[in-house]
């Protein structure tokens, strides 16, 4: 099963469900399924900033396993970090997420 | 009434300089209303809140139009040229916030300007004026100075007009 993560909480969304479960599962390959993508909104895009410890694991992971990692534009934009995001991470909306996907799409979108 | 209801721009002289006066304050009190004449630098952000908040002006047909059919983006360009002055320009483009900022500040630095001196104008130009766009939004600007070099073209000043025929 391909599925695809949209980030779309703050809280403890990226720090707990993705740091502790998602990504470590990811990393040792256990995860249980193909992740197509993950995009991120609102405080969440945060962790694309280059030089953010977990995005470093995250965007190593990405390339390997060939995972599309998207910010929400218009969140990039008002935080100022669009231009400051690692290498290979997009910016983008629902279209550019849509088309990003439309080449191997995902089963299952899950909301955190 | 100050002016007799003469029609505008025949009489000479004092009746003249009046209605100049009239056109000039017009002009001041409409580019105050849309607020279209502001410092085009800026982010994205301050740009795409400035152009939400912001009433804007169509005229009857888009002038100049761009669009990338790949991506779906779309840019009009709206204007009214007098005197070989650029007297009203607007927008309508897609929803893209890059786009948007980089459509809004095409407006503030080409409105009130002379043709020939906004035909200058490009994407370069807005790339330096907006900030944090990552390179691979770049496009966005040079779809909206395409369509405001077709806009000029389509509407060039009256001595181009002339030689033209």
């Amino acid at each position: 099963m391909r599925v695809a993560y949209i980030f779309a909480t703050t809280g403890h969304t990226v720090s707990y469900k993705l740091g502790r479960m998602i990504l470590p599962q990811l990393e040792e390959n256990r995860h249980g399924a193909d992740v197509a993508g993950m995009f991120f909104f609102e405080d969440n895009t945060y962790l694309l900033v280059k030089g953010n410890p977990l995005g470093e694991r995250l965007v190593k992971i990405a390339r390997e396993k060939n995972i599309l990692l998207m910010g929400c534009d218009q969140c990039c934009y008002e935080r100022e970090i669009a231009d400051k995001l690692f290498d290979g991470v997009l910016i983008g909306c629902f279209p550019d997420l849509y088309q990003a996907l439309s080449q191997a799409p995902p089963d299952q979108v899950i909301t955190l | 009434m100050l002016r007799e209801n003469k029609p505008r721009h025949q009489a000479p002289g004092q009746d003249g300089r009046f209605n100049a006066l009239v056109d000039q304050l017009a002009q001041t009190i409409y580019h105050f209303h849309m607020n279209c004449c502001g410092d085009p630098a800026g982010s994205v952000t301050e740009l795409f809140n400035a152009a939400l908040g912001r009433p804007h002006w169509r005229a009857p047909a888009a002038a100049g139009k761009a669009e990338d059919p790949a991506q779906h983006l779309r840019v009009e360009i709206h204007l009214e040229i007098e005197d070989s002055r650029i007297r009203r320009i607007d927008y309508l483009c897609t929803t893209c916030a890059s786009l948007i900022a980089y459509c809004e500040a095409l407006v503030r630095m080409s409105c009130g300007r002379g043709v020939a001196e906004a035909a200058r104008l490009g994407a370069g130009d807005l790339i330096r004026l907006v900030r944090g766009v990552p390179a691979y939004r770049h496009d966005r600007a040079h779809l909206a100075a395409a369509a405001l070099q077709q806009a000029l073209q389509r509407n060039p000043p009256p001595t181009q007009r002339s030689q033209h025929k």
